[in-house]
């Protein structure tokens, strides 16, 4: 049984006249790594927008396992199901790079006295120091912003991985750093990662690519 | 986020935090500020409105009544030019019927009914205060009243045996006081008397030898005591049997004031409350309670200082032999809610007379329930009353058998609730009254006067008022559209990471909340402390209206209640725009930034 599942999904923007995600059926698995591919204005931020629930489809369902998400809790599911890397990162401005993480821990209940080491201990597996937890995200580069993203999303523990271009900002190194650890979470945790590049070098890495054109998604790989 | 965390944010944009609280202050000092003051406007004038202005009034009829002996006096074809003919009974002694009573008593405006009788009563055990005859007619010194005409002093009647006499002065030992106040003769029992003009003396008691003994009317005046000439066989030669020859006259005046002595005026009310001055609160139950619609049986109220001068207290009981029949003594004094007085209340037909001779009095024993005091007794002020009044139930009145009671402005008066009811109370019976020939006579102690001072007072606080509370909403406004605003990327990112609606509202509202309630309680304190000088211009500007004294406060809850209000309001403010935000979805939230 396919973890997501898109079906006939169409999503419009208000005040726009054409579909920016047109008709896409598609499953994708736990336990896999999936690159989409394509083009600027493409509408791959809007797919994993639907994926995540941050709105429901014009048309069309996406289904977790067998359920529509449009019939659950959608707060609850975005809050446990799914976790979502932002292409724009959506940090809190006014909290500190360890209270931005330990949030979504928070939401699901965890107390201070857990979240907070957990937090460091992801913080510190994308590479951010000890100094650098105690900065507002406002004073990092764009690369540690979004490594900081990162451990946000990977806090959560949704087993479901969401990533807008997640090392579109970050250097060569750190690129393989974030890639081994989301291959990590396909391969050894059974994560459903869905990625979201421009990198060929990030593509050849997943082991499904799709590419996203006019808001059609097909299969290359 | 966790609440403190979101109040810590605050702290960590200080300079917007710090303009959004300056801001905050700012109005609701201002609101704050104007609104106790309004409220303390309002309410004093409220409490001074309902205090000193209480509106009565009565019946009378639209015109004088001719004499009937007038009638047919003149012969056909001629009218009465004279206008010493043409003077007829005053308007506030012709009847009136009992439908003109029961129209205006029967009004929803009305607030109490009194009918009322006022009469003598006496007791020769009990002795009248001592106080300036003017208007008590009857303790009123007969020759200080009816003849000498100067207000104030009192005749005594004394025997007395002639000491020394020359041209204008002469010596009086004080035999015996037979009427009169011992206490004027206070030096001894000597005196020494001159006329007023201090040379008649030998004119007038030419035939006074020194040894002989004298029936003698002596008067007190500040300079000394003088004869009081204008009472006929003002010196008396007694005989050697003890006898003296007083005329018919002087002997009925001396009775008189022996009677007078032991008199006392006794109003039958079926309301104290009609009274003007009980309305106002400056008569009032020194203890017990006065005269009032629940008051039945031989019960009665006296005066402090009548219950002083004889030793009475409530549960005592006081004799009084009544006697029937109207006096007019105190129509002046009943007159605010009956015949008001023109000129000097004078020619009233039977003003000074006394009870009908052929009826017999009644003696009844009254249990004293209370003892009036008045705070503004002044004999001079037509709504005062003697002190030797004594005030029973209505019912007391020792009515005659098969005499129905007849009803004239001075036997009937209303209160009503309120002074704003007169133009309503008009409008409803006026017209039926003017119909059936008479008027109605309504006093409203000067509320019309008062009403629009106050009317502008009120309007000017409530403007003020108004104005801050436009300023507020818009600053209140301003304040939650811009922390929404500043707050939206936030609640973009909380709603996007599952945050239910709810606690995405709030972690943003605890830390608005928290910025508001510093702001409120330093801008109610800053209220508090600009205010502190308006109570007493508050009060000095009332009392010029009233003319009375006023101690305006304003009272701390008012502070309060303004103060909750404005972080009320700020709260339902945030919280309608946050329930707006909360129904995008988060996609749309987050490109809105
Ligand atoms: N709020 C909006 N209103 C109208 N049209 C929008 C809105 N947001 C995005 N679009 C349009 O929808 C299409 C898909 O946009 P989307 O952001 O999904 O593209 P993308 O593939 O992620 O592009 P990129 O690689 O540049 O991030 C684009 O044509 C874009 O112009
Ligand atoms: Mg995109």
């Amino acid at each position: 049984m396919a973890a997501l599942t898109l079906e006939n999904v169409t999503y419009t923007y208000r005040n726009s006249p054409r579909p920016a995600v047109a008709d896409v059926s598609c499953e994708f698995e736990a336990g896999t790594l999936y690159a989409v591919i394509g083009p600027s204005g493409s509408g791959k931020s809007t797919l994993l927008s639907m994926l995540a629930g941050l709105d429901l489809p014009t048309s069309g369902d996406v289904l977790l396992g067998t359920e529509p998400i449009r019939s659950l809790d959608l707060d609850r599911y975005r809050r446990e199901s799914v976790s979502m890397i932002f292409q724009a990162f959506q940090l809190f401005p006014l909290l500190t790079v360890t209270e931005n993480v330990c949030y979504p821990m928070e939401l699901v209940g965890k107390k201070p006295g857990e979240a907070v080491p957990r937090a460091k201990e992801l913080l510190s597996e994308v590479g951010i120091t000890e100094e650098e937890m105690r900065r507002f995200p406002a004073n990092l580069s764009g690369g540690q912003q979004q490594r900081v993203a990162i451990a946000r999303a990977l806090a959560s523990g949704a087993k479901i991985m969401l990533a807008d271009e997640p090392t579109g900002n970050l250097d060569v190194e750190n690129t393989v750093l974030v890639m081994e650890i989301l291959k990590r979470l396909a391969s050894e945790q059974g994560y459903c990662v869905i990625v979201v590049t421009h990198d060929s070098e990030v593509a050849d890495a997943a082991d499904v690519v799709f590419r996203m054109t006019d808001g059609r998604l097909t299969r290359v790989r | 986020m966790r609440p403190v965390l979101s109040i810590v944010t605050l702290l960590r944009s200080p300079i917007k935090t710090f303009l959004s609280l300056l801001l905050l202050v700012a109005v609701s000092f201002a609101f704050v500020g104007r609104g106790a003051e309004y409220a303390a406007t309002s309410g004093e004038i409220n409490r001074a409105e309902s205090s000193n202005y209480r509106t009565v009034g009565y019946i009378r009829a639209t015109t004088k009544q001719l004499f009937s002996a007038l009638d047919g006096y003149f012969g056909d074809g001629f009218s009465n030019q004279n206008s010493s003919y043409s003077d007829g009974v005053p308007r506030e002694s012709v009847p009136i019927t009992p439908e003109a009573v029961e129209l205006a008593a029967g009004s929803r405006y009305i607030d109490t009914v009194d009918l009322r009788r006022v009469s003598g009563g006496t007791n020769e055990s009990l002795r009248a205060v001592t106080e300036q005859p003017v208007r008590h007619f009857l303790l009123g010194d007969i020759s200080a009243a009816r003849a000498w005409g100067t207000p104030g002093l009192t005749t005594s009647f004394a025997e007395v045996t002639c000491v020394e006499k020359d041209e204008n002065r002469m010596k009086l030992y004080i035999d015996k006081v037979i009427v009169g106040d011992p206490a004027q003769f206070a030096e001894g029992n000597s005196i020494v008397v001159q006329n007023d003009h201090g040379k008649y003396v030998d004119e007038y008691f030419g035939g006074a030898e020194p040894g002989g003994r004298y029936f003698a009317a002596i008067a007190r005046t500040d300079t000394g005591y003088i004869f009081n000439t204008y009472v006929p066989d003002v010196f008396a030669a007694i005989s050697e049997g003890g006898e003296y020859a007083l005329s018919p006259e002087t002997e009925y005046s001396v009775r008189t004031l022996q009677t007078n002595l032991h008199s006392f005026d006794v109003v039958y009310t079926s309301s104290m409350d009609t009274m003007d001055k009980v309305r106002t609160g400056l008569m009032y139950a020194a203890e017990g309670t006065l005269i009032d619609g629940g008051s039945s049986g031989d019960v009665c109220v006296i005066s402090a200082d009548m219950a002083e001068v004889n030793g009475l207290a409530v549960g005592d009981t006081v004799e009084l032999t009544l006697t029937p029949g109207t006096y007019e003594s105190a129509g002046r004094v009943y007159g605010r809610a009956s015949a008001y007085p023109t000129g000097t209340g004078m020619g009233v037909p039977g003003r000074n007379e006394m009870a009908e001779p052929d009826v017999a009095p009644v003696t009844k024993t009254f249990e004293i329930v209370g003892i009036w005091s008045d705070s503004d007794y002044d004999l001079e002020n037509p709504l005062t009353y003697s002190l030797n009044t004594v005030f029973v139930p209505y019912e007391a009145y020792p009515w005659q058998d098969g005499v129905e009671p007849e009803y004239c402005p001075s036997t009937f008066g209303f209160s009503l609730k309120s002074p704003e009811d007169i133009d309503a109370f008009r409008a409803e019976v006026e017209s039926e009254i003017n119909e059936l020939g008479y008027e109605l006579v309504i006093r409203d102690g000067g509320y019309e006067q008062a009403k629009s001072s106050f009317d502008s007072m009120k309007q000017s606080a409530l403007i003020g008022f108004i104005a801050m509370s436009a300023a507020l909403l818009l600053a209140l406004l301003l304040t939650t559209y811009l922390f929404v605003i500043r707050k939206k990327y936030d609640y973009a990112i909380m709603r996007a990471l599952g945050t239910p609606v709810p606690r995405a509202n709030a972690s943003l509202l605890v830390g608005l909340f928290a910025l508001a309630l510093a702001a409120v309680l330093l801008g109610t304190a800053l209220a508090v402390a600009a205010t502190s000088g308006f109570a007493a211009d508050l009060s000095a500007q009332i009392g010029e209206v009233t003319g009375g004294e006023v101690a305006a406060t304003l009272p701390g809850w008012t502070f309060g209640a303004f103060g909750a209000g404005t972080l009320a309001l700020l709260l339902a403010f945030a919280w309608a725009g946050l329930v707006r935000i909360g129904r995008i979805p988060p996609l749309r939230l987050l490109q809105g930034k």
